[in-house]
């Protein structure tokens, strides 16, 4: 699943969207091997939290089972990690529990759409 | 808290990958590194600590790269990488204007910048960005560049220039156990 949620977002194609996840995701795990120090916590530890860039912000939540939810933003944009835990609830919500929606396949639930623009809107005020 | 924050390590690198520079500090990343390589893999004529560093590099490479493509177009600034934070550790990067890159891994409790997520809460933070770039400009430049062994040896000859001729290390270690961070 991929959406802009401002109008200064780069506009992407959905090919090169496939690119930049299967990048992250190897990379996601990279991350760890790559540490000179690991912790020896659970998987959930493992893997990129948070990529500051100069003008970007990029934070990632990862799922026990893999699934990482990913939002960029501004620099100093705060509460991110609350609104990607939001967006997880949303997708068990809307996205698991519905009996049509197959795993692993794009989600394309107006329910999940609805929920994030709820999460935009109250997280913008 | 200020009792946790501690250097692991910095590695300099040049455009293309080579080692320039690397050194451990913390103790745990000194144990954690003794146990690799006694327990990594590695591709035959190296070992796994360097190839460890050649993750290092790479990673910061691609994810440069990949946060281009997400970077608004409209800043006025080159997109460039500063922090990559995982559970266990942050990696602050630094790229010069002639592509060397510094690669400082800290606790995850080290500020990158003043707009940093993980700042902290103390006011006297130095910030990570900060200390790469004083050690670029200040200690690199000064030991290394400014060096007359550097600046007479032949880029293209084998014999890399090696900066163990130099003060940089002794430098080096001087600034960073003056910062409040370093333990």
């Amino acid at each position: 699943h991929h959406r802009s949620l401002s109008p200064r977002a780069p506009q992407i194609g959905t090919n090169e969207w496939l690119r930049i996840g299967s990048t992250f995701h190897s990379l996601h795990a990279i991350a760890s091997e790559a540490s000179p120090v690991k912790s020896f916590g659970s998987v959930d530890a493992a893997g990129i939290d948070v990529i500051e860039g100069e003008g970007i912000v990029l934070c990632c939540f990862q799922t026990r089972t893999g699934i990482k939810f990913v939002l960029t933003a501004e620099p100093g944009t705060m509460h991110l990690h609350q609104v990607l835990r939001e967006i997880y609830v949303a997708y068990t919500d809307c996205a698991l529990k519905d009996p049509f929606y197959e795993l692993d396949m794009p989600i394309r639930c107006e329910l999940f759409t609805q929920a994030i623009n709820d999460i935009m809107d109250r997280y913008d005020r | 808290s200020q009792a946790t924050m501690t250097v692991h390590s910095l590695n300099i690198f040049d455009r293309k990958g080579k080692t320039l520079f690397t050194k451990t500090y913390s103790p745990l990343a000194k144990k954690q590194q003794r146990y690799l390589n006694q327990t990594g893999t590695a591709e035959p004529g190296s070992d796994p600590i360097t190839e460890q560093r050649k993750l290092v590099f790479g990673m910061l490479f691609s994810l440069r790269e990949l946060l281009g493509s997400l970077t608004p177009a409209d800043g006025d600034k080159e997109p460039s990488l500063e922090a990559v934070k995982t559970g266990s550790s942050t990696v602050h990067t630094y790229e010069t204007m002639s592509g060397l890159r510094f690669a400082l891994y800290t606790t995850n409790d080290v500020p990158s910048s003043n707009l940093s997520s993980m700042r902290s809460d103390f006011s006297e933070s130095t910030f990570a960005q900060d200390v790469l770039r004083h050690i670029y400009s200040n200690l690199w430049v000064e030991c290394v560049i400014r060096s007359p062994m550097y600046t007479t040896h032949n880029p293209a000859s084998k014999d890399s220039f090696d900066v163990k001729m130099t003060n940089f290390e002794r430098d080096l270690d001087s600034y960073l156990s003056s910062l409040p961070w370093f333990r």
